[in-house]
């Protein structure tokens, strides 16, 4: 009984445990607060317990710890990874505009990923980041402001 | 509060009957003595000393400012002109006692604004807030220059101040942007300069230009508020695009941003170009203590830009990003990147905002009760290097590099001001230090402060050319030989 209860409650919430001390930290827990009660994203959260780091090219990596239904968000890289994904920053603006797709950007090399046999979890990882930033990019910010970059 | 003197007495009148004499002009409800209401008036958040005027009138009409002027200059007393006080270089504070003239209050009349020749006459106490949405409400086709600056900030105040704004990598000072200006002189009498000099009687039809006349609007800027008050002031509009866009370059390397702020400036394709540093980007989204972690960014770039059709505002993109891959490929450092603006924010944080939204109050800027800079108009081309050693300074004094950078006037110049927030009680001394420290460098490298305290001008005027601070203190005797205006400002 008091074990369906932990997986009950874990299935309810997800948090993220730290407060980043960077930016791209702080971006990666922008995406992720608004999905912390959405049912979707806490079994695919919960289903993740790796260790990913996200590496904007040229930019630096980010250590990403997905343990029992928590994350921690961490400048740099953890050696320790699971799965490492590098991506470029004109690819990261394009998925979140919409104009570039996981195989599009795998394919033009703008998305590189170490440990690829873990192909489940990279597309586990794929259902949870993505459609974040997609989210986040919905509703524009600046009133009357075109994106034609 | 820290010490703050008082004057007693002016020259052949006691203050009492100062009293009596402002409330005949002013009405008992627009005056005061009060010290719970003057000590708002006594400092501002710089840490320029703070001085106690002995009273604040609010006028609202110029034929009030005429009586106050005129009886200020019998019996020389000082008028110190203010409207919201928010300059960050002390400009307000009454360095010699005197009356505090609050034009902030009353005197806020949108005068008239002519579509045609794209001007509007503003009385001293309209503020950006009130402009901005007299314009987008009545006049969406026009806009004005909006500064980084709360919206509570004075319109005519910031641009006689050769302030800074959002079409200033387009247009340049917001000095420029004055066509014409009403002023009571020392002796009482109302001048117009620019083209409405034409006419005998005040009009409000003819002041559309500053030129070709001899170009006496130039008494009044930059001076501080020490040669007149001014009461009105007819200021350029600009007509306002269909299409906008703003972008934002991540930057490695102090270099790459001031190459970035110089040729974009210089592309004419930009309304607004600016930098920030990253510790000044942390900070507006809510980062405690920012610091630049190793491997982040050193400087956010902003662009703003626009089109009357949306093929003319793509050919401007195209070619910035033509600009910026051509940068990229000389960069010895090529860590630098553009994106949209938007998505940018909308993936890290939207309070980034503020820096496009503007006006607007970047709150944590005032989280503190100390906020100084040495703001100070630049050359392009020494910006990287001022970046450089104005940072290492800020490591020295262990304070947070706040320094924000904008290319001016299609690039013929830039302005570069390292901002620091700090608190007064624990912090002043050393930012004294710092900021001396600063300016020193600034100055070695041509730089010119802009709203200059008088610590700062007393510095200048020591460096500079000493024909230059004559001719300054000839035109200062002539135009308030009883040194009656904003006394102590400039050293004058």
């Amino acid at each position: 009984m008091r074990k369906k209860l932990i997986i009950l409650l874990r299935w309810m919430k997800i948090s993220i445990i730290n407060k980043p001390d960077d930016i791209l930290g702080l971006a990666i827990k922008n995406l992720f607060t608004p999905f912390l009660h959405d049912e979707k994203f806490i079994k695919r959260i919960n289903k993740l317990n790796r260790i990913i780091v996200l590496e904007l090219i040229d930019v630096y990596p980010l250590t990403l710890t997905f343990h029992e239904g928590t994350i921690r968000i961490e400048y740099g890289e953890n050696p320790d990874y699971d799965l490492k994904l590098r991506i470029t920053v004109e690819a990261f603006a394009g998925i979140a505009e919409g104009k570039v797709g996981l195989i599009g950007a795998l394919l033009k090399g703008n998305l590189k990923v170490k440990k690829i046999y873990r192909l489940l979890t990279v597309l586990k990882f794929y259902r949870i980041l993505f459609p974040a930033i997609k989210k986040a990019t919905e509703t524009p910010i600046l009133e009357g402001v075109i994106n034609i970059l | 509060m820290t010490d703050v003197l008082k004057r007693q007495s002016y020259i052949g009148i006691e203050k009492e009957k100062v009293l009596e004499h402002l409330i005949k002009i002013f009405g008992k409800p627009n005056v005061t003595d009060k010290n719970y209401n003057l000590i708002a008036y006594s400092y501002d958040m710089t840490e320029s000393p703070p001085r106690m005027p002995d009273f604040v009138v609010l006028p609202k009409k110029v034929e009030e400012i005429i009586q106050l002027v005129n009886f200020c200059n019998q019996y020389c007393i000082p008028i110190v002109p203010y409207v919201s006080g928010n300059n960050v270089g002390g400009l307000t504070i009454p360095e010699e006692g005197g009356i505090i003239c609050d034009m902030g209050k009353r005197m806020k009349k949108i005068v008239k604004i002519n579509e045609s020749l794209m001007y509007i006459i503003l009385e001293p106490g309209v503020t950006f807030g009130q402009l901005k949405k007299f314009l987008d409400d009545h006049h969406p086709n026009l806009k004005y220059g909006y500064a980084m600056a709360p919206p509570y900030a004075s319109v005519l105040a910031n641009a006689l101040l050769s302030g800074i704004s959002n079409l200033s990598t387009k247009m340049g000072s917001m000095g420029d942007m004055i066509n014409g200006l009403e002023v009571v002189l020392y002796n009482g009498e109302l001048i117009r300069t620019g083209t409405s000099f034409l006419s005998k009687e005040m009009k409000d039809d003819n002041w559309f230009a500053r030129y070709p006349m001899p170009d006496l609007t130039g008494l009044f800027i930059g001076w501080q508020g020490t040669t007149g008050i001014v009461t009105k002031g007819a200021l350029q509009l600009w007509s306002r695009k269909k299409y906008n866009a703003a972008l934002m370059g991540i930057i490695y390397t102090a270099e790459n941003c001031a190459n970035v702020l110089q040729e974009f400036g210089r592309s004419e394709c930009c309304e607004d170009v600016c930098s920030i540093s990253a510790e000044l980007a942390k900070m507006v989204w809510g980062f405690e203590k920012p610091q630049k972690l190793k491997e982040e960014p050193d400087y956010i770039v902003m662009v703003s830009l626009s089109g009357a059709t949306k093929e003319l505002l793509q050919a401007k993109i195209n070619y910035l990003r033509q600009i910026f891959n051509e940068l990229k490929e000389k960069a010895e450092n090529k860590r630098m990147f553009l994106v949209n603006f938007d998505t940018f924010i909308n993936i890290v944080g939207k309070e980034f905002a503020v820096y496009y939204n503007i006006p607007n109050v970047l709150t944590p800027l005032y989280e503190w009760d100390g906020l100084t800079w040495v703001g100070s108009y630049a050359h392009p081309d020494r910006i990287a290097k001022l970046m450089n050693t104005v940072y290492g300074l800020y490591k020295k004094y262990e304070m947070g590099p706040m320094i924000y950078s904008k290319s001016m006037k299609g690039g013929h110049y830039s302005v570069l001001r390292p901002m620091v927030r700090f608190q007064k009680v624990r912090e002043e001394e050393k930012v004294k230090k710092m900021m001396h420290e600063i300016l020193e460098v600034m100055l070695e490298e041509n730089c010119v402060p802009y709203k200059a305290p008088s610590w700062m001008t007393e510095i200048i005027r020591k460096k500079c050319d000493p024909n230059w601070v004559k001719l300054l203190e000839r035109i200062k005797c002539t135009m308030d030989p009883n040194h009656i205006f904003n006394p102590g400002k400039w050293g004058l």
